[in-house]
């Protein structure tokens, strides 16, 4: 799949995006932990909180759509999805 | 008083007289300021169907009880005015410094009536309002006549100006003040223009005095701190600006591309907000008070569009950009800057622009009907199609008037992309239903600062709203509404509200003018204007048919993207909405609204100027 990093996740990670195979990440929850080991510290400090857990202000999409009205962190993941990885950053 | 200055200046631009007037201490309390002020005089004393050219429409010019105090981003005041492009109400909001100084120089707020016989500009200084000829600065850029002014008054004056559009009553010309601020929308430059009034400059060294200033730091202090911890306003407004939008509008399948044909814009990448900050940002700048700093100065290098300025913000880059499907952002940035210099609402030139493409390339405008090709993705087209709208040259005669007037005078006025015929803003209802419901009910046409949902449906604040559902959307959409009217009136920035509602707004008000303010009280206020505002709108005939959005996004489902097959689902939104505000079923409100609003005397809609 691929994996769009935007703002301040794009400082954290270095790059625009990155390719990661539904097999590794079959779902939300696991592409968190697996984006978290390979772009260590500065990645996990903007999406997670102290306690682990995915910081509100943050926002997913799968294919465009939040995933808080998909489901969630077990939203599941397939090759051909792009996800897309927000800070709520501005308002216009 | 406190808070208020208590001073008006009735600027009668016919007789050359200028009379200074205590401001009416329940009014104020009733009405706030800036906004809410200025609604409350235009009903009071324009009468019913005044044409907008007419001496006798009025301009008002005023700022809100926290205006120049020091509370966060409190550099705002309101043009307020009938608008010559929407036949309706007319509220445009800008910061920069102008703003403060005319508390400075011992006023809230400048009533202009009549016109003058030839060209003039207000000067204030200190208290003191004079009327002088401005003949050497009548068709000049904004940058220059400013300057003039300044070196002709004094070095620390504020200007706020009208350029060559104003002047030739373009009707979607705004007031730029501080050199690229704007009173933006509805063509309030182009009212200035018909009074001959080119600039207002003033100069103050006056106070705002303060009921409680011990309470008032207390409550700014607290306010500061959520600003500070808030991830919008401590990070992303200060990190990059507004045009980071792109790329988040554009995620979500919903940033109107091709004149609102479809919501995705495949080079969205070439004109983002961080391709900008990696390119054309020159540095930050702040308003007034202003922790958030979202100002971005731009240079552009590059010979063919070489220039300076403010800008482009999100509206903008969308524009030019991604609605005339043009994804060169030097020359959206070169385009942006003569706007300002012009005094040109970016967001109508570019919504007309691209409405003018779509009716060229679907044979509507008949070739020989433009001097120039009116073609989607031509760049090079831009600078010259804003100056030829200035100027009113050949096609610019036509799209001079805004998109609605233009595809009316073709036969396609549904190829407008407006209500109340003003121009939406870079945000497709398709893929955000509650700004769709926004839209169609904003009292100045189609407007996002008016009730912005993009906040929870886009950027999760302050909750994650899905942008497909109706559901609940005619609650956020009242609730901003009164929230926004309420932050506009009161002179403080709308961008605040990312961190701050409005019992944040209502501790400082209540320290600052010494009159008590509840959170229901300062929001009933918001309510108030906001019905005010109907009230005065449909007294110059609008109905419930006003409240609609065009065919293209309630029939035709977006073509692609994560909102593909979405239309907006309005009716259902809207009765939802009618009963929130307590309105009849023919959008009204009813006499039992009207006596919770204190509103009273407004039962029939030709009476309001009673209110």
């Amino acid at each position: 799949m691929r994996v769009r990093f935007f703002f301040f996740m794009k400082t954290a990670t270095g790059v625009d995006e990155a390719e990661i195979s539904a097999d590794l990440a079959p779902d939300i929850e696991t592409l968190v932990r697996v984006l978290v080991s390979r772009f260590g510290l500065p990645l996990k400090k903007e999406l997670l909180t102290e306690s682990g857990e995915l910081r509100k202000d943050i926002n997913i999409l799968v294919n465009g759509r939040n995933i808080e009205f998909i489901s969630g962190t077990a939203t599941r993941l397939d090759d051909d999805d792009t996800v897309s990885f927000l800070s709520a950053v501005a308002g216009g | 008083m406190y808070g208020w200055i208590g001073k008006l200046a009735r600027i009668d631009l016919t007789k050359k007289s200028v009379v200074v007037e205590d401001l009416d201490p329940k009014m104020a309390e009733e009405y706030i300021g800036a906004r809410g002020l200025g609604t409350k005089i235009l009903c009071k004393e324009v009468k019913p169907g005044t044409d907008p050219f007419s001496p006798d429409n009025k301009l008002i010019f005023a700022t809100g009880p926290l205006t120049g105090t020091g509370a966060i981003s409190s550099g705002r005041y309101n043009v307020i005015t009938k608008s010559p492009l929407t036949g309706y109400i007319a509220a445009s909001n800008s910061g920069g410094y102008f703003p403060a100084e005319i508390k400075y120089a011992g006023f809230d707020a400048f009533i202009f009536e009549g016109k003058a016989d030839e060209p003039v500009y207000v000067w204030v200084n200190n208290g003191k309002v004079e009327i002088r000829c401005a003949k050497h600065v009548w068709g000049k850029d904004t940058s220059e006549t400013t300057d003039i002014l300044v070196a002709e008054t004094d070095p620390d004056a504020k200007v706020a100006c009208i350029g060559p559009a104003g002047e030739n009553q373009v009707l979607f010309s705004c007031v730029i003040n501080d050199k690229g601020r704007a009173a933006g929308r509805s063509g309030v430059g182009a009212v200035m223009g018909s009074k001959n009034l080119k600039a207002v400059v003033v100069r103050g060294t006056g106070d705002v005095k303060i009921s409680d200033m011990k309470a008032f730091r207390e409550a700014m202090a607290a306010s500061f701190k959520k600003i500070r911890e808030h991830p919008v306003t401590s990070q992303g407004l200060p990190t990059y600006g507004t045009p980071v939008l792109v790329n988040v509008v554009n995620q979500h399948g919903a940033f109107p591309t091709r004149n609102f044909q479809t919501g995705v814009f495949d080079r969205a990448e070439k004109i983002s907000g961080e391709t900008l900050s990696e390119t054309l940002l020159v540095r930050k700048r702040a308003c007034f008070a202003c922790p958030i700093a979202c100002g971005r100065p731009t240079a552009v290098t590059t010979e063919k569009y070489a220039g300076k300025g403010e800008g482009p913000e999100y509206e903008v880059i969308w524009a030019f950009g991604a609605t005339c499907d043009i994804d060169d952002l030097e020359a959206i940035t070169k385009a942006n800057y003569i706007c300002n210099e012009l005094g040109i609402d970016p967001i109508t030139m570019g919504s007309t622009l691209a409405c003018a493409m779509e009716l060229y390339e679907k044979g509507y405008i008949p070739k020989d009907a433009t001097d120039i090709p009116l073609r989607f993705g031509d760049a090079d087209l831009l600078i010259e199609a804003v100056r030829k709208t200035a100027y009113k040259e050949g096609i610019g005669e036509l799209l001079a008037k805004g998109s609605y007037r233009l595809a009316e005078e073709f036969g396609h006025p549904e190829l407008s992309m407006s209500t109340k015929k003003q121009e939406y803003p870079a945000y497709d209802p398709r893929g955000s239903k509650g700004i769709g419901l926004n839209y169609a009910t904003s009292n100045r046409g189609g407007c996002h600062v008016r009730g912005y949902t993009i906040s929870p449906e886009m950027l999760g604040v302050p909750e994650k709203l899905d942008p497909l559902s109706k559901e609940n959307k005619a609650f956020w959409v009242k609730a901003f509404q009164d929230v926004t009217a309420l932050v506009d009136s009161s002179g403080m920035c709308l961008f605040t509200t990312f961190a701050l509602g409005a019992p944040d707004v209502a501790s400082m008000l209540e320290p600052a003018t010494g009159i008590p303010f509840s959170t229901e009280k300062a929001l009933l206020a918001g309510e108030r204007i906001w019905n005010l505002e109907r009230l005065y709108n449909m007294r110059e005939g609008l109905t419930k048919d006003d409240d609609n959005l065009v065919p293209r996004l309630v029939e035709e489902g977006m073509p692609e993207g994560p909102a593909a097959g979405q239309v907006v689902e309005l009716d259902e939104m809207l009765a939802e909405y009618y009963a929130l505000r307590g309105w009849s079923d023919k959008g009204e409100p009813t006499p039992e609204t009207l006596d919770r609003l204190n509103l009273g005397k407004c039962k029939s809609r030709c009476v309001c100027e009673e209110a």
